[in-house]
């Protein structure tokens, strides 16, 4: 089953490639896209094809899965259709204006994330969370040297990364445990089922940072000092096929500002 | 020298002592056990060993490094591997080998030598097949040999198992145990536990009751004594309570430690 960002094991070339260049790839690819509308689209979505047939992770169930963002793609249409400021109106109210122009431009926004959503869906699905937290760090590593902690932060991205699935299983336990003595009622009441859960919310804070605790001990206790001095034991790589990789990107955006000139 | 000595530590984490006078000395390479009941302070006294804790009354050295030294602590935490109760909340990394590869990146090791300790660290516990696999998603057993691949990769002289095995079924732990037995030839093992049965085959028992030592002699002198192990609210080994239970019935089986040694007694 594919789900929207979830990882898709594979040996593609977007699978192999470098973490540092991946995002800087992706990044490029998701600038394209932002430049680009209108019949731009249509080469953003060619563009997209490409990168997925590429990867050999199927589109069908990634586009499928955006269904669950549909309120959130509703927000934005109706944000732009009745705010967007505009003299053909054909309704005007206060500070709502419903225009030709608004509902143009909601529709835009909406094709927008939704291909940026289809995108960023395809990094998660080529790369696991850790390295696209490696790709950032080694992306971002030069602000270090002016006092940003980069590479502290992905850190704790990999740490909470891995945390995740022993926190939602510690969570489960509880709420087990509080079935069991009935304090979760069972039903459809959804404002009662809510705030059933309050009570939970101690517990789970506390296995958390008592989890937290032990990791902190079991770091220091393997030789964890911070980031200084410490082996990068994948630092960036670039060989052919990030060089192909990085042309594409480069030229998808330098094509997308030639036709963001022309359009 | 591989060796650890405690010189009068005592440490408490408020008003009242965890630990009261406490004073050892261990000798590898071997194995010992520090067998105790919950609340005896023997889990402090680990973190107390690796310096994870400020000792603040008493000495402790590891290799004849001081813990109290802060420059000391690196080469401690590189020569002393401790293997946690629950794997699950150590686990830095969500995929093994970037796992296993965290302490030797700390020692600032280069690449080269980084792959090497995390193939051979694998290797040594049967993981190399789930070295791209989620931690969380191994079962009891694997997790627990993850762990200990992932301490292995520090290559340490020193192995501390704090409750390490408590939580695996005897399959599991018969697994482990496969692994570490044979490092007791050129490592110093030492097991924190309140399971007697642990310690039948230790070279060393110490025995703590209350924050203090109670008794630290070899395991036929210390385990034998089930007065002494009850005294200190730990159940005495099998072979031990067997004993015990016969002698009631004036059947004298001598000292046997275990199920082989009273197995014989029965039979001569």
């Amino acid at each position: 089953m594919n789900l929207l960002g979830a990882y898709n094991p594979g040996s593609s070339l977007l699978h192999r490639l470098d973490a540092g260049v991946r995002v800087i790839v992706f990044s490029l690819f998701a600038a394209s896209i932002l430049l680009l509308d209108g019949y731009g689209f249509i080469i953003s979505l060619a563009m997209l094809l490409l990168l997925y047939r590429a990867s050999g992770v199927p589109i069908l169930p990634q586009l499928r899965s955006i269904g669950r963002f549909r309120a959130f793609f509703i927000t934005v249409f109706l944000m732009n259709a009745f705010f967007q400021p505009s003299s053909d109106s054909f309704f005007s109210w206060w500070i709502i204006t419903f225009s030709w122009r608004g509902i143009a431009m909601g529709l835009r926004m909406v094709i927008s994330v939704i291909l940026m959503v289809v995108l960023s869906s395809l990094l998660t699905a080529v790369a696991t969370p850790v390295s696209i937290a490696d790709g950032l760090r080694t992306v971002l590593h030069p602000l270090s040297f002016i006092g940003i902690p980069v590479d502290q932060a992905a850190m704790i991205v990999s740490a909470a990364i891995s945390f995740i699935p022993v926190l939602a299983s510690e969570s489960e336990s509880i709420l087990l445990a509080c079935r069991s003595r009935g304090a979760v009622p069972e039903g459809k009441n959804s404002i009662a089922r809510a705030r059933s859960l309050v009570p939970l919310v101690l517990p789970v804070f506390l296995a958390a940072f008592r989890r937290a605790d032990e990791l902190s001990l079991a770091m220091e206790a393997r030789g964890y000092r911070g980031e200084k001095g410490r082996t990068r034991r994948k630092g960036m790589h670039v060989g052919k096929a990030e060089i192909i990789m990085l042309l594409s990107g480069g030229l998808m955006l330098s094509l997308s500002i030639i036709v963001k000139g022309v359009l | 020298m591989l060796s650890i000595t405690a010189d009068d530590v005592s440490f408490s984490y408020g008003m009242e002592d965890v630990l009261s006078h406490v004073s050892f000395s261990i000798i590898g390479p071997g194995k010992t056990v520090i067998l105790g009941a919950n609340g005896s302070g023997k889990s402090t006294l680990m973190k107390l060993i690796d310096g994870l804790y400020p000792l603040r009354r008493g000495r402790i050295e590891v290799n004849g490094l001081s813990v109290s030294d802060s420059n000391a602590i690196p080469a401690i935490r590189a020569s002393v591997g401790i293997v946690f109760q629950d794997p699950d909340s150590q686990f830095v990394s969500p995929v093994l080998e970037e796992d296993t590869a965290f302490g030797p990146e700390n020692l600032g090791l280069d690449r080269e030598e980084v792959e090497r300790r995390v193939s051979r660290s694998l290797e040594l516990t049967g993981l190399s097949a789930f070295r791209l696999r989620v931690p969380q998603t191994l079962s009891g057993g694997e997790k627990e040999r993850a762990q200990l691949s992932g301490v292995l990769a520090l290559s340490p002289e020193v192995l501390i198992f704090d409750e390490a095995f408590s939580m695996l079924d005897s399959i599991s732990r018969r697994e482990v145990m496969g692994i570490v037995n044979p490092m007791r030839k050129d490592h110093l093992l030492v097991f924190i536990t309140h399971d007697a049965e642990e310690a039948v085959d230790a070279d060393t028992v110490i025995i703590m009751d209350k924050g203090r030592i109670i008794a630290s002699e070899n395991p036929r002198d210390t385990l034998s004594r089930s007065d002494l192990l009850r005294s200190a609210s730990i159940r005495p080994p099998f072979a031990v309570r067997m004993r015990d239970a016969l002698k009631k019935r004036g059947i004298d089986v001598g000292s046997p430690l275990t199920m082989e040694e009273l197995e014989a007694a029965l039979w001569n």
